[in-house]
């Protein structure tokens, strides 16, 4: 719906992993962009996944993305897939930490690590 | 029709910032764009703006969400010797302040140092009522 948020689907190698990045700023009027795309790629999903949200590139992230961040956990967690999502910057980490979240979703620093097999789920 | 009264509290000193804006959530960059610029000029550090932006960004989606439909938002941005306030408010026909139970709201309250929401009653006896949402972030101590 805008130019404020770019959310796009990839499916790395012939592997199970699809990344969901994100580029740009997650707020209430942009959330359904990433919304939609987390829901598809959850869907199309293969346990044990991972499905990674890439959220290397969010210059702001308010609670709507957390609420979304969760939906797409839970819909993993029902299909025994990994959900990681790659949240190196403070801009993102800041709202996970505050709610408790960062405690809950497989945080990682880089999309590398959360494409590593080894990167066993912390929760 | 929507626009009514401002809200009742004082019209600021010389140095507030009022803003009115559609009560729609396009307008969120716009306000947090502001509420940064203020911030940084008012010599908070970047991690206390990112903060504060994000603090404005709840409240005002919080309000946005409770807003008669094209309806107008009124935020206002006051500093004084000790702190940055935040105050917004829409015209709404809700009869319950925000929840206080949401991500938002505990995102908010952890990143200001005050916060409150509260509805004022309309004036002009209609079901219409003012929803507001106050916040305040303390300037950085002299050092």
């Amino acid at each position: 719906m805008s130019d404020l948020l770019d959310v796009r689907t990839e499916s790395a190698g012939d592997t199970p992993t699809i990344v969901v990045a994100a580029v740009g700023e997650v707020d209430l009027g942009t959330v359904d962009t990433l919304r939609a795309e987390l829901h598809a790629a959850a869907g199309r999903a293969v346990p044990p996944g991972p499905l990674v949200a890439d959220l290397s590139d969010v210059s702001f992230f308010g609670s709507a993305g957390l609420t979304v961040l969760m939906s797409a956990h839970e819909e993993c967690a029902a299909r025994d897939i990994a959900f990681r999502v790659v949240a190196p910057s403070r801009t993102v980490l800041r709202p996970l930490q505050l709610t408790g979240l960062d405690e809950v979703l497989e945080l990682t620093a880089s999309r590398e690590e959360a494409l590593a097999t080894a990167s066993a789920s912390r929760s | 029709m929507t626009e009514t009264q401002p809200p009742t509290h004082e019209v600021g000193a010389q140095d507030d910032i009022e803003l009115r804006l559609g009560a729609n959530l396009v307008h969120l960059p716009v306000i947090r764009s502001v509420a940064a610029s203020i911030a940084m000029r008012a010599d908070f550090d970047l991690d206390a703006i990112a903060d504060l932006r994000l603090a404005v960004d709840e409240a005002c989606s919080t309000l946005i969400t409770r807003a008669e439909p094209g309806s107008t938002m009124v935020c206002r941005f006051t500093i004084d010797d000790a702190e940055l306030r935040f105050s917004g408010a829409v015209v709404s026909s809700a009869g319950e302040a925000p929840s206080t139970a949401s991500f938002g709201w505990r995102v908010l309250t952890t990143l200001a140092d005050s916060a409150s929401s509260w509805i004022e009653p309309g004036a002009h006896n209609g079901q219409r009522n003012w929803v507001h949402i106050e916040l305040a972030k303390r300037k950085p101590a002299f050092t």
